[in-house]
């Protein structure tokens, strides 16, 4: 079974970079979102065990999005890829339920080393 | 979307993620330096022709006078960087956080937003830099005017450019009420380089 994953960022070219750094031994089947809304419809349409998400977003940002994850006590794993790391903001998205916090740009290797700590590989 | 459009859309897509990576890093110094969050608005594009810079303010974020700070580049990448520093932005509040005096003096305001514009500029250049892997060195910044619009200061320039992009974010700090929006000012010959690179960039991804 693949893991289902969703990737929310509203750059494409954000999002293709972290889709090429997943593992490539790792099945998975990959829904794209563009906005928070996006992500949360794909979150409770069953498609993301696992969410990247982005913080700064138009529609809808990624703070809102874990703030409604945390509020309907979703089961899925939030990794925040972000290129806002400032201190209140990792602690902020860590204590809304995220997994663990990336800093943009994304790498494989990075990826790889956070999937890996998280028991998710 | 036909190819063309398509294209422009990539580009533009990635040039604004580019941003919004180094502007990320200028927002992690200046939160640092004043202990305090900073929010980052999502990067915006505009393309200004000198015959019209007021249509500019038909599409920034922030269209009120404040003082205005420049910082120039040169290198792969040539243009300046204009800080515009909202009017209402308690600099006393700014100055406690940066152990200045509680009411600083007008010169110790200019002194800050120059110290404020060194960090932001200096950073989103540097973190420019850094993802397109060139060369930029940029000089100390100065005064441009201590009360004016951008659009209303170009519109009395003799700009030295037929036609710029102008990328733009906003940086707010709500504790101490400070909005500062920061326009990367690129004239058109070398807007054509940092496309050229984008694509490098994204034939990569």
């Amino acid at each position: 079974m693949p893991v289902l994953i969703t990737v929310c960022d509203d750059s494409m070219m954000s999002r293709k970079s972290v889709m090429r750094s997943l593992p490539p031994e790792w099945e998975v089947e990959i829904t794209q979102a563009c906005n928070g809304v996006e992500a949360l419809e794909a979150c409770y349409a069953g498609k993301a065990e696992i969410l990247f998400l982005d913080l700064t977003m138009p529609v809808m940002d990624g703070l809102e999005v874990l703030e409604n994850l945390k509020e309907k006590e979703a089961n899925t794993v939030v990794i925040v890829i972000s290129a806002d790391f400032q201190p209140e903001v990792q602690a902020r998205v860590v204590a809304l339920g995220a997994l663990t916090f990336i800093t943009k740009p994304v790498t494989a290797d990075r990826l790889r080393d956070v999937l890996r700590a998280a028991g998710l590989l | 979307m036909n190819e063309m459009t398509e294209r422009e859309a990539m580009r533009r897509d990635a040039l604004q993620e580019v941003l919004n990576i180094s502007m990320g890093q200028a927002a992690n110094n200046l939160a640092q330096l004043i202990d305090t969050r900073v929010h980052l608005s999502i990067p915006r594009l505009h393309w200004v022709h000198s015959k019209h810079p007021e249509k500019l303010n038909e599409t920034l974020a922030v269209i009120d006078a404040g003082a205005l700070m420049r910082q120039s580049f040169r290198g792969d990448l040539r243009g300046e960087v204009i800080v515009s520093f909202d009017e209402q932005s308690r600099h006393h509040l700014l100055a406690e956080c940066l152990g200045y005096r509680a009411s600083p003096s007008l010169a110790e305001c200019h002194e800050l937003t120059l110290e404020i514009t060194n960090i932001l500029a200096g950073a989103c250049l540097k973190g420019l830099a850094e993802q397109l892997e060139i060369e930029i060195h940029f000089g100390p910044p100065s005064i441009l005017s201590a009360h004016s619009s951008v659009t209303d200061y170009l519109s009395r320039q003799p700009l030295p450019w037929t036609d710029a992009l102008f990328m733009e974010i906003r940086f707010t700090v709500e504790s101490i009420s400070m909005g500062t929006d920061l326009l990367i000012c690129m004239p058109g010959e070398y807007t054509n380089r940092i496309f050229a690179l984008i694509d490098e960039l994204l034939g990569d991804v």
